[in-house]
């Protein structure tokens, strides 16, 4: 990813500025270009006679009364699938296509594949009927089904099913650690000196500038960069920290509330991919995928993706960049429907957790890391003082 | 609108008429073209004619012409490294000439690692590009006989038209096969072509397709609408054989800054109040050679007084390669002259 960046990096000012030019075209270029495009509404029309059966089994996820995502049902007693990771962690509704509601409870979730189950007390529902992803082909249309067998946007299948391999999405899984936002600078004899901080970050909000030193994060001290990484490591996106810094002369205390780390941090790939279209905040990691250059919203996954025989080649997962979406592949779902019905990936029912209850777990662990630091000082003490007495028992011999 | 709106749209009809009478001229001595033009092109399905499709029987017609296109084009669609950078390319001479954007193949001369469909590399160089435009070549310098395809007319390209675009969005993957998307001609003129296939870095270079799976365009850039996705249309390629092909790298603008044009070697703060104020010196730059230093205000360039920061780079312009010229400075509460010659521009 970084090396293809390098490359738009390059020229791309230039480019950029030309192009961000033409971005702002005027509204009667748009229009005029409307209708012509691929997914204007009468290319849209030529689907629907295909997407009339597929769309009587796509329903919509709710929470709050506000759609959070599409879902798919897969058999007729009321279960569906959808996009896990869309679903809050608040009471959940369905409805379908015929005007009903039901609340939904989710009974199983792939973390891997972010494939989530939900049942509803429904039956007599219609179940799509899932094909093999191979029999359609590379540059083949596929339609993305929303609610009533209207076509939420149409493309083509741009790869077939591949394995992606787990070196690919090795950095975008754990963002889960709070993030400051800065840059170190390389020249610091003691603290951590700041070489860089991100515009709109939580250092730049606390007021941290360029070239302060870091002493001291709550009541660790700092004693170079490194130390700053590591402390911070453990503290969540949205806690508060103190810090003690150096400005010139003067010594200041400030206080951050930690964000969240950008997911695939703000390189130009990232800048490029983000352009012109909203991704899907989980968009990596999928162990296997169909990628199609379908333009889907994030909140439309969980929908089924069909062919130009009507049939189900697989349920869309992602909007995961500027060309590419991705749908989990049709003979994939059906291999993980028995088990995320099972009950076996049920998820742990949490009750809800006091902020004070998550820091005072911190605080006693770090109490524990540091009883667990001074004992094995003591064994190493102890043990220096066995061989010692050890030795002078062999002298004394 | 913008500035660059405008060139997209105007002006059409008057540079169609100059082009039409170039591309005349250099015909005979085009042999890629002339087989281009003998070729005889089967009709499309009446699908692809229509404005719009109607039913799933012209989809269905649309997508067999597709899956034909493919088969013929992938087989062609490559990656490239250049240094550190990746982006994509097309091969359309059965001697290994790839066509590509000009900020994909740099300056010429330079070694290409040439990545096939299949994951077998190749060596190649880079050849010549028009800045200008973004248009440029590369060869592969290994072996012989490869697949490749024949270049369209983009002159005769119309909005609404059916594409396909291929290329490795974010460089080449190991297990990925090339990447499809299937849009159409949004808006068309002699220097550039803008469509639906969506476009990202690493594309750049990839192949724009007619429906035949002829090379009409090459990716080169992108806009904020998920629908500015623009191409460098495959005529001006034909038009620029000859330079392209020799190495020659020409004009400034989309493709890289003009190698032609003289080189001071500062960078300004770009602050209106400040002037033309150095915050920067490229290292064995003119103006390192020279003794300039960051913080140091140009007043004056020759006999011209420079009172904001984009009054400098006008007065390089005028100048050659190897012109000695005089500077005016103000570094602290001095006045220096300096001369110095200018240079070229490190690649």
């Amino acid at each position: 990813m970084v090396r293809f960046s390098s490359l738009v990096a390059r020229r791309s000012p230039l480019a950029l500025a030309l192009v961000v030019a033409l971005g702002l075209a005027t509204p009667v270029l748009a229009q005029r270009g409307g209708e012509i495009q691929k997914s204007s509404p009468r290319v849209l029309a030529a689907f629907k006679e295909v997407l009339a059966a597929p769309g009587k089994s796509v329903v919509q996820v709710l929470a709050e009364g506000k759609q959070v995502a599409l879902g798919t049902i897969v058999s007729a007693d009321g279960w569906i699938v959808t996009k896990a990771s869309l679903l809050p962690e608040k009471p959940l509704s369905v409805k379908l296509l015929d005007g009903r509601s039901f609340s939904a409870r989710v009974t199983g979730v792939e973390e891997k594949f972010d494939l989530g189950m939900l049942k509803i007390a429904a039956s007599g529902l219609t179940p799509v009927t899932f094909a093999d992803s191979k029999g359609t082909p590379v540059g083949y249309w596929v339609a993305s089904v929303g609610m009533n067998g209207e076509p939420v946007a149409v493309g083509v299948v741009s790869v077939a099913a591949r394995d992606i391999p787990s070196r690919e999405y090795p950095r975008s899984i754990n963002t889960n650690s709070g993030y400051l936002g800065v840059g170190l600078a390389d020249d610091s004899e003691e603290g951590a000196k700041l070489g860089q901080i991100m515009p709109n970050s939580a250092a730049s909000k606390a007021g941290l500038k360029e070239n302060d030193v870091i002493l001291s994060v709550g009541a660790v001290k700092i004693k170079n960069g490194e130390a700053l990484i590591a402390t911070l490591s453990k503290f969540k996106p949205n806690d508060t920290v103190t810090l003690k810094i150096r400005r010139g002369e003067e010594e200041l205390e400030l206080k951050a509330i930690l964000g969240k780390r950008p997911q695939q941090g703000a390189d130009r790939s990232d800048f490029q991919n983000r352009m012109g279209s909203e991704l899907s905040e989980r968009r990596t990691g999928f162990p296997h995928i169909l990628q199609h250059d379908t333009v889907i919203s994030p909140r439309d996954c969980g929908c089924p993706l069909v062919n130009l025989e009507g049939k189900v080649i697989g349920i869309n997962i992602a909007r995961a960049g500027r060309t590419e979406s991705y749908a989990i592949p049709g003979e994939k779902v059906l291999a993980l429907l028995g088990e995320l019905k099972s009950g076996k990936l049920a998820p742990v029912v949490k009750a809800p957790v006091e902020p004070e209850a998550v820091t005072a777990a911190r605080v006693a662990l770090k109490k524990a890391e540091e009883d667990l630091a001074a004992a094995q000082k003591k064994v190493e003490a102890l043990k220096a003082a066995l061989k010692k007495v050890e030795e002078e028992a062999k002298k004394n011999k | 609108m913008s500035g660059a709106d405008r060139t997209l749209q105007r002006g059409n009809w008057k540079r169609l008429a100059g082009y039409l009478l170039l591309l005349g001229l250099l015909l005979p001595t085009m042999p890629l073209a002339r087989a281009a033009d003998k070729k005889d092109e089967t009709k499309l399905p009446p699908a692809l004619i229509k404005s719009a499709p109607e039913n799933v029987k012209d989809l269905q017609e649309i997508q067999q012409q597709v899956r034909k296109v493919l088969d013929k084009v992938i087989p062609c669609t490559v990656g490239v490294r250049v240094g550190g950078a990746s982006g994509s390319g097309v091969i359309i001479s059965k001697e290994g000439h790839i066509l590509t954007a000009g900020h994909v193949s740099g300056k010429a001369d330079q070694n290409v690692t040439v990545i096939l469909p299949n994951g077998k590399t190749v060596k190649g160089k880079t050849l010549g590009s028009n800045r200008t435009i973004d248009s440029g070549m590369i060869k592969i310098t290994e072996g012989g006989n490869y697949p490749h395809l024949e270049m369209g007319k983009s002159g005769e390209l119309k909005r609404g038209q059916w594409v396909i675009a291929t290329g490795h969005p974010g460089g080449f993957k190991p297990g990925r096969s090339p990447v499809v998307r299937v849009g159409r001609i949004l808006d068309v003129s002699d220097r550039a072509i803008r469509t639906d296939c969506t476009l990202v870095g690493g594309d750049s270079g990839g192949p724009l397709f007619d429906m035949h799976g002829n090379v009409i365009a090459i990716h080169s850039r992108i806009g904020g609408r998920i629908t500015d996705n623009v191409h460098v249309p495959v005529d001006t390629y034909r038009d620029t054989w000859d330079r392209l092909a020799k190495g020659e790298v020409w004009g400034g603008g989309i493709g890289g800054p003009d190698p032609n044009l003289p080189y001071l070697g500062v960078r300004l703060t770009g602050s209106d109040s400040e002037g033309c104020k150095i915050e920067e010196i490229t290292p064995n730059s003119p103006a390192a050679k020279a003794g300039l230093k960051p913080g140091d205000v140009i007043l004056k360039f020759d006999t011209t007084d420079l009172k904001h920061p984009d009054d400098l780079a006008p007065q390089i312009r005028k100048h050659k390669i190897g012109d000695s010229v005089v500077l005016e400075i103000k570094r602290g509460d001095e006045t220096l002259k300096m001369k110095l010659a200018l240079g070229k521009r490190p690649e």
